[in-house]
Order: C-alpha cells, then structure tokens, then sequence
C-alpha cells in the first residue's frame, strides 16, 4: 500500500471512537481514496493520493465523522491527557523529594514509622495524581467546547522531533546500565554493612544506621532498573522507560524519608556537615537526572503516538 | 444576521434528512460509494464523502442498509443496498413527506390567496 495513504488511515484509526468495526471502516476508505485517486487523475501516484487525501481533511477530521457521538473531550487529545498528567506527576514527586532532602537532618534522630511513611507516600501519590487529572481533563474539556485546536503544533519544530524520536537501544549502552546497576546493587547489599563495620573497628562510628529499609530502597532501584534493561532487549517501549523513572522517583522519595534515621557522629563538626551538603547534592542530582529521563521518557511516548498528526 | 450563512445552516438540517431518503431511494440497486456520490452529482445533488461513508455505515448498523463486499476489476468495493426493513421504513417517511409538502402547499396557497 502507498506509505502515505498507510500512514493516514492508521492515524484515522487511532481516533476512530466507534464500536463499529474499524477494520472495516479502514477497509472502505482504503477503497475509496484509491478509487477516487484513479478515476479523477487517471492513475494512483503518490501525487494523486496526496491530493485526494488532502480533500478527505484531516484523519481527525474523518474519524470525527465516524465516531458515535459528540464526545465531551475530542479525542485527538487523549495522548495530551496522559502526557501532561504524567509530566506533572512526575515534577510535583521531583518536588517533594528535594523539598524531603534539604528537610533531612544528620545530626538529629528523628524515627519514622515505615508503615506511615508508605501510607503518606501512597496518599499524597494518588490525590495528587487524580488532582492534576481532574484539572486537565477539565482543560481539555474547555478546548473541546471552544473548539480551539492545533494546540500540538509544537511537534513540528523538527529539532525537537527528532530529539523526541523513539531510537532502538543501544547494546552498549544497555550492557553498561545493567553492568552499572548491578554494581550498585551489589555495593548496597554488601558494601555499606561492610564499610560501618570497618568504621566501628577503626573506632569511628560515623554513620549509624537504626533502620535497613532505606538500603532496600536503594536494593529495589537497583535490581528493577537492571529487570528493565534486560526487559528491553526483547521489546523497547518507553512506556518501561516511564513505568522504571516513577518507581525509581518513589523509591527515592522513600529513601529520603527514611535518611531521618541517619546519623553522623564521633567526627569534627566541618566533617560531618561536609558529608551532610554532599549526601544531599548527591539525592539532588539524582532525582534531577530521574526526572528528566522520565519526562523525556513521557514525551517520547507521546510523540510516538501522535507524531502523525501533523504531518499530513 | 447574515443570510448566507443561517441559509448554510438551514441547508445543513434540510439535508440531513433528505440525504438519507435519497439514499434510501438509490440503493434499490446495489451500489457503492464512489458510484453513489459520482450518479448524485450527475443529478444535481453533490455530497461531500466524509458525510456519505458515515451515514451509509450508520444506515447499516439501524439495519436499513445492507452490504457486501465484492472484487470488481481487481477492486475491492463495499457495495450497499436497502434491506426489507429499509423499505418498510422509506416507505413511512415518505408519506410524512408528502404530509409536509401538503401542508406548505396549503400555506403557501392560502398566503397567495390572501395577498
């Protein structure tokens, strides 16, 4: 079939909202548009069909004219929906995490009960979500009533498409992330124990470490960033990608919770804060280069979805 | 208020019940979308094909329509005809459609009279 004509029928499908058959209605205009291009202009070019197409409208256009009835969001904007949503999500977390770490205190020992702290993170994570879904589905609501479109138009700056365009991994790089991950994983299952041990052997006792569940965190992020990788050797999707950057933010957040119950003692006051700022720096950078990856990650997704669009 | 455009409007509700008995009316033969639109023009009467594929589809799914698909000249094509129920139904409509002409005739004498 003529690539172009391919593309918009799959992207008159991806906004078909009918329970009639798609297939069908695929099908049948398939039929029609190369008929028409060949009774009209003599034979089926890529030319012809680009005219014809360009006669039908947009396949937003089409599909509208198929779907069943009025919808209070036009579907064109579904794929917003989950982009802004979880882009949004994704930076009120980042948010709360920084927020959690310049809150964290190494001198002080401030308890935190693991099963409030798992409550308090579920909690905020679902009002939260369902706020912001609630206001964009409302945004979208009022686009839809005003009837004010193009709202995408971003997408045809060519740099940022191409930035955004879904690439097939790397197997270097994917080897190195599970080479990297696996490494820290084993260096939080085995390292840190070790090296408290040795510091209360050398008589400092500088970290003191009254709860695990931190290192679990820390163990979780590794071994389900390491599943991931593996997992993308058989199939790349970025919805993987968004699924890893929000447990890995989750987990992250959890982690500075539970950085209440460290402590650093028995060494000189510029020491200790020394290694305070630079725990800290460090939890930042991290969340930072998580966020960004995961918003990469839902654009990606979405772009991937609705590239089209604006291309015919 | 420009008339141009309310005439628009006004055409666009006309047409919507009137495309369906045209419709209604052409597929005692079977036929199929290009050639519906293409015989329709020829008569007078242009229909865009994002109105016509559409209510054709929604005509079969009320079970007014049938259809089938069949290879005619290395072509695929959907070709439409009206069922028994399609019939029983155009039927109906038009004798609700004679009443409307009645009645404006009427109206329109009884307007003449009085002028």
């Amino acid at each position: 079939m003529n690539e172009k004509l391919n593309e918009y029928l799959n992207q008159v499908k991806a906004y078909l909202n009918t329970s009639d058959n798609k297939e069908d209605i695929i099908k049948e205009l398939e039929a029609v548009v190369l008929e028409k291009a060949e009774k009209k202009y003599g034979q089926i070019t890529d030319e012809s069909i680009s005219k014809i197409l360009s006669e039908f409208g947009s396949p937003a256009e089409v599909a509208k004219e198929y779907s069943d009835e009025q919808e209070l969001i036009d579907p064109s904007y579904k794929n917003y929906i989950f982009m802004l949503t979880n882009t949004f999500f994704a930076l009120i977390i980042g948010i709360n995490l920084i927020t959690n770490v310049f809150r964290i205190s190494f001198t002080s020992f401030k308890p935190e009960n693991l099963f409030l702290s798992i409550l308090e993170i579920i909690g905020t994570c679902f009002s939260t979500y369902f706020m912001l879904f609630g206001i964009i589905c409302f945004l979208f609501f009022m686009l839809t009533k005003y009837k004010i479109k193009n709202i995408a138009a971003f997408w045809e700056y060519k740099d940022l498409s191409t930035f955004l365009a879904v690439k097939p991994p790397k197997v270097g790089e994917m080897i190195s992330k599970i080479i990297f991950f696996s490494v820290f994983t084993l260096f939080v299952f085995f390292g840190i124990d070790a090296i408290t041990v040795l510091l209360s052997k050398s008589g400092l006792q500088v970290i003191n470490i009254s709860d695990k569940s931190i290192f679990f965190a820390f163990l979780f992020v590794g071994l389900f960033d390491i599943l991931v990788y593996a997992v993308k050797f058989y199939r790349n999707t970025e919805l993987l990608d968004i699924v890893k950057g929000f447990f890995d933010l989750i987990l992250l957040w959890f982690a500075t919770i539970k950085m209440e119950n460290f402590r650093i003692t028995d060494i000189a006051e510029e020491i200790s804060k020394g290694i305070s700022i630079g725990l800290k720096v460090a939890f930042i950078v991290i969340t930072v280069l998580v966020i960004i990856e995961l918003i990469v990650s839902i654009l990606r997704y979405s772009i991937n979805k609705t590239k089209n669009i604006m291309k015919v | 208020m420009d008339i141009q455009s309310e005439l628009m409007n006004i055409t666009s509700e006309m047409n919507r019940g009137f495309l369906q008995l045209i419709i209604l009316t052409f597929l005692d033969v079977p036929s199929y979308g290009y050639d519906i639109i293409d015989s329709l023009e020829k008569i007078g009467y242009k229909v865009e094909e994002n109105t016509l594929y559409p209510l054709l589809r929604r005509l079969e799914k009320k079970e007014v329509l049938i259809s089938e698909w069949k290879v005619v000249d290395n072509k695929p094509r959907k070709y439409y005809s009206i069922s028994k129920y399609g019939k029983e139904l155009r039927e109906e409509i038009m004798k609700i459609w004679s009443i409307q002409n009645l009645i404006l005739q009427k109206l329109s004498d009884g307007r003449k009279e009085n002028e």
